[in-house]
C-alpha cells in the first residue's frame, strides 16, 4: 500500500512524463515495391541480358511498325507492286505468292482509302499550326493523292464510274453562256467577228485535261510532289536547322527516305520496266522509311523513359530527404530522451525507496 | 454533383463546332492507328453482312465491301501477334509484364491466350496462302469443324473469359471506390458550405458546431482521463520492474518506456484537439465568425495538402471531383469490356457448335451475326471513349 506522500509524487512524476516531450520511433517502412522494381529492370545482366534484348528488340520494332497504318499500307504497297515483281523476275519466287498478292494488294487498298481522313484532321483541326510551310504543302499535296486513292477504292464495289464522271467533266462547256450573251446585246450582234470569237468560247472545253489524265496518274503525281516538298524539308533541316546528332540522324533518314520515294514514283510514271531497278529501289524506300520512323519511335521512347527516371529519381531523392530530415530531427531527440526519461524514473524510484527507508526507521525509532 | 464543382475545365476546341472537331480528331485516330480502324472495318462488314441477313435487298456494291472490309480484317488479325508479344515481354515504365503486381492472375492468362490465338492466326494465314503446311494435323475435324480452327477460335474465347473476369473484379473495385470518393466529395461539399455559412453567421450552423465541439470536449476529455489511468498503471509497472533490477534502466525492457511514451503523446494529441475545439467554442461565443472560417479553412487545406494552390478550397473540391470522373469513366470502360467479351464468347461457342454440327439455320445465322455486331460495337465505342475519357497513357 502506498503512503499519500508518495502518492502525490506518483501524480507529480504523471503530471512530468506528460509534460515531457518523448516521442516513439517511427514505423520502419518497407520498400518492397522499390526493390521488386529496380530487380525487375535489372534481373539480367551482362551478355546475357544483351542477348535477350535482341529478340524483345526485334518484336518490338514489328509491333510499332504493325500498328501504325502508313507504314503497313507503305510496306504493303511497294512489296506488291515492286518486291514481289522484281522476286518473280528473278525466276525464284515460289508458287503461293501468287495466292497472298490479291489479298495483299485488297488491304493495302482498304488501309489507303482511309488516309484522307487523317489530312482532314491534319488541316482541320490545324495539327500542324507550327509546322513549316513546305510540310503543309507537301501535306497538303498528299491529300489530293489520298482523295484519288479513296476515290478509286470506292470505284471497285462499282459506287460510281470514274471514266464517265471523267469524260462528262471533260465534255463541259462552261462559257457555253457567251456566245448566247452576245446575241442578244442590240449593238454587239451586228458585228459577225464577234459572234465568231464568242462561238469558239462557247465551244471551249476547259476540262478536257480530266478526261485524258487517269486518276491513278493524278495521285501519284501529286504524291510525288508532297514526297518532294517533304525532302526538300528533310535536306533543309540536315543541312541547316539540325543542332545534334539526333536531329542529324532523323532528318538524314527522312531525307533519304523521301527522295528514294520521289525516284520510285518518278520511275514509275515514267514507265520505267526494268523489275531490278523498281524492286531494289522499293526495297531501299521501305527500309529507309521503316528505319526512319522506328528512329523517332525510339527517341521518344529514350525521351519518356528518361522523364520517368527523373521523375523517379526526384520523388526519391525528395522523399529520403524528407525522411532524413525527419528522423534527423526526430532520432537523436527521442533516443536521448528516452534514456534520459528511463534514467529519471529510475532516480525517482531511488529518491522513493530512500524516503520509504527513512520513514520505516524513523518509525522503528 | 452539385454546381458549385468545377471539374473538368472544357479543352479549347480547334473549330468553333467541337463535334466536328472531335469527329475529326476521332477520324484521324482511325486513319493512323490499326486498332481503331480494325475495329471501324469490323462493325462495318459486320453491319453489312447482318442487314443483308435480315433482308435481301442489300446491293452487290455493299457485299463487295463488306467483303473487303473482312480480308482486311483478317490480313490485321495476323499483325496483332506482334503488338500482344511485345506487350508481354517489354518492360512497361520499367516494369515487366508478369512483374507487374497490378496485373492479376486473369489478366495474364487473358494476354498469354490472346497472344496464342493471334499466332495461331498467323499460322493460318500461312496455312491459306500456301506458305506452312501442316499436313494431317490440318486435316482433322470434328465434325464439320476443324481441328486447327477449334483451337484457335477456342483461345479468343479464353482469352475473352478471362478478359470479362478481370474486368469484372476492377469493376467491383472501382465501385468501393466510387462509393468512398463520392462520400469524400460529399465531405468536402458540406464543408465548404459550412464555411460560408459560419462566414455568415448562420445560428443553426453554430449552434450544431458549438454542440459538435461541446461533445468532443467530454469525449476526449473522457478519453483523457481513462489514459491517464492506464499511464499511472503502466508507470507503477515500470517502477516495479526497475525496481527488480536493481535500478538498472538498461536491464528493464524499453517497450514499458515505449508504451508509456505513446500514451503520452496520444494524451498529449487528445488535449491538442480539445484546445481547438474550447478556442473555437470561444470564438463563436465572442461572434468572430471570420476568424473562426478562417480557422476551417486553414485546418481544411493542410488536410488537402492544397496549400500551394490560389483557390485551396476549390481546388480541394475539384480533385476530389475530377478523380471521382476517372473512377466513373474507368468503370464505364470496364463494363463495356465485360459486355464486349461475353459477346465474344456467346459468338464463338455458337458458331463453333453449329459449324461443328453442320446445322447453320437462319436463326443461328442472324443470332451469331448479332451477337458479333453488339461484341464488336462495345469494342468500337470503348476505343473512343477511352481516348477521350481517360488519361493518355506515357
Amino acid at each position: 500500500m502506498s503512503s499519500p506522500s508518495s502518492s502525490v509524487q506518483q501524480v507529480s512524476r504523471i503530471e512530468k512524463i506528460e509534460t515531457s516531450n518523448i516521442q516513439g520511433p517511427s514505423n520502419k517502412q518497407e520498400n518492397a515495391d522499390k526493390t521488386w522494381r529496380g530487380r525487375s529492370v535489372s534481373f539480367l545482366t551482362g551478355a546475357k541480358a544483351k542477348i535477350c534484348s535482341i529478340p524483345r528488340a526485334i518484336v518490338k520494332s514489328l509491333s510499332y511498325v504493325a500498328e501504325d497504318i502508313c507504314q503497313v499500307a507503305s510496306i504493303g504497297r511497294k512489296l506488291n507492286a515492286h518486291v514481289l515483281d522484281l522476286w518473280e523476275g528473278a525466276g525464284k519466287i515460289p508458287g503461293y505468292f501468287s495466292k497472298f498478292r490479291p489479298p495483299l494488294r485488297t488491304a493495302v487498298g482498304a488501309l489507303d482509302a482511309i488516309q484522307i481522313a487523317g489530312d482532314l484532321d491534319y488541316f482541320v483541326n490545324r495539327h500542324g499550326r507550327e509546322d513549316p510551310v513546305s510540310v503543309r504543302a507537301g501535306r497538303a499535296a498528299i491529300l489530293v493523292a489520298d482523295v484519288g486513292s479513296m476515290a478509286m477504292w470506292f470505284e471497285q464495289f462499282g459506287f460510281y464510274n470514274l471514266g464517265k464522271i471523267a469524260s462528262k467533266v471533260g465534255e463541259a462547256r462552261i462559257f457555253s453562256f457567251v456566245p448566247k450573251l452576245t446575241a442578244s446585246i442590240p449593238v454587239i450582234k451586228n458585228y459577225a467577228s464577234i459572234q465568231r470569237v464568242a462561238a469558239s468560247i462557247g465551244q471551249l472545253r476547259v476540262f478536257s485535261l480530266v478526261a485524258k489524265l487517269t486518276l491513278h496518274v493524278v495521285a501519284v503525281s501529286a504524291l510525288m510532289v508532297g514526297y518532294a516538298f517533304l525532302g526538300a524539308e528533310a535536306i533543309y533541316r540536315l543541312l541547316v536547322k539540325a543542332k545534334d546528332r539526333c536531329d542529324k540522324i532523323v532528318a538524314g533518314l527522312d531525307a533519304s527516305h523521301y527522295v528514294t520515294e520521289l525516284a520510285l514514283g518518278t520511275m514509275v510514271l515514267c514507265g520505267v520496266t526494268c523489275v531490278a531497278t523498281l524492286g531494289a529501289t522499293a526495297i531501299a524506300a521501305i527500309v529507309l522509311g521503316v528505319s526512319s520512323y522506328l528512329y523517332k519511335r525510339k527517341i521518344d521512347d529514350d525521351k519518356k523513359e528518361k522523364e520517368r527516371l527523373e521523375k523517379e529519381q526526384a520523388n526519391k531523392v525528395a522523399e529520403k530527404l524528407k525522411t532524413e530530415q525527419q528522423s534527423n530531427d526526430a532520432q537523436c531527440l527521442k533516443e536521448v530522451q528516452l534514456v534520459e526519461e528511463a534514467q529519471k524514473l529510475a532516480d525517482q524510484f531511488k529518491q522513493e525507496q530512500q524516503l520509504m527507508e527513512t520513514q520505516k526507521l524513523k518509525e522503528a525509532v | 454533383m452539385s454546381a458549385i464543382n468545377t471539374a473538368n475545365t472544357p479543352k479549347t476546341p480547334t473549330l468553333h463546332v467541337p463535334a466536328v472537331s472531335h469527329v475529326l480528331d476521332g477520324s484521324g485516330l482511325i486513319a493512323t492507328k490499326i486498332e481503331p480502324y480494325y475495329r471501324t472495318a469490323k462493325v462495318t462488314y459486320r453491319i453489312i453482312d447482318f442487314v443483308a441477313a435480315i433482308t435481301s435487298a442489300v446491293s452487290s456494291t455493299f457485299l463487295k465491301l463488306s467483303a473487303e472490309l473482312r480480308a482486311t480484317t483478317d490480313f490485321i488479325e495476323c499483325t496483332r501477334f506482334f503488338s500482344v508479344a511485345s506487350e508481354l515481354i517489354n518492360p512497361k515504365d520499367g516494369v515487366y509484364f508478369f512483374q507487374n503486381k497490378k496485373n492479376l492472375i486473369q489478366k495474364r492468362i487473358e494476354k498469354v491466350t490472346l497472344a496464342c490465338h493471334s499466332a495461331l492466326k498467323m499460322v493460318g494465314a500461312g496455312i491459306k496462302y500456301g506458305f506452312i503446311d501442316l499436313g494431317k494435323i490440318a486435316v482433322y475435324s470434328i465434325g464439320q469443324l476443324p481441328v486447327f480452327k477449334l483451337v484457335t477460335d477456342g483461345f479468343y474465347a479464353v482469352s475473352s473469359f478471362f478478359a470479362a473476369w478481370d474486368a469484372r473484379i476492377k469493376i467491383k473495385k472501382y465501385n468501393s471506390s466510387i462509393n468512398h470518393s463520392e462520400k469524400q466529395i460529399a465531405t468536402w461539399e458540406r464543408f465548404y458550405e459550412q464555411v460560408v455559412l459560419v462566414q455568415l453567421g448562420e445560428e443553426t450552423e453554430l449552434q450544431s458546431l458549438k454542440d459538435k465541439y461541446t461533445a468532443s470536449i467530454q469525449k476526449r476529455s473522457a478519453i483523457v482521463d481513462l489514459k491517464g489511468k492506464l499511464l499511472e498503471k503502466l508507470t507503477s509497472e515500470h517502477d516495479l520492474a526497475l525496481a527488480k533490477a536493481k535500478g538498472n534502466v538498461a536491464a528493464v525492457p524499453k517497450k514499458k518506456v515505449q508504451q508509456i511514451t505513446d500514451l503520452k503523446a496520444d494524451i498529449q494529441k487528445c488535449k491538442a484537439r480539445m484546445e481547438l475545439c474550447k478556442g473555437r467554442l470561444e470564438k463563436i461565443d465572442a461572434k468572430d465568425y471570420f476568424g473562426l472560417a478562417e480557422d476551417l479553412k486553414s485546418h481544411a487545406i493542410k488536410t488537402a495538402k492544397s496549400s500551394d494552390q490560389p483557390e485551396p478550397l476549390q481546388y480541394a473540391v475539384d480533385s476530389k471531383v475530377k478523380k471521382w470522373q476517372l473512377i466513373k469513366a474507368n468503370l464505364c470502360s470496364s463494363w463495356m469490356k465485360v459486355a464486349s467479351a461475353v459477346c465474344k464468347v456467346a459468338v464463338i461457342t455458337i458458331a463453333l457448335t453449329f459449324t461443328a454440327i453442320n446445322l447453320w439455320t437462319l436463326p443461328c445465322l442472324l443470332t451469331v451475326v448479332s451477337l458479333g455486331l453488339l461484341g464488336d460495337s462495345f469494342s468500337f465505342v470503348r476505343v473512343f471513349y477511352d481516348r477521350y475519357n481517360l488519361p493518355k497513357e506515357a
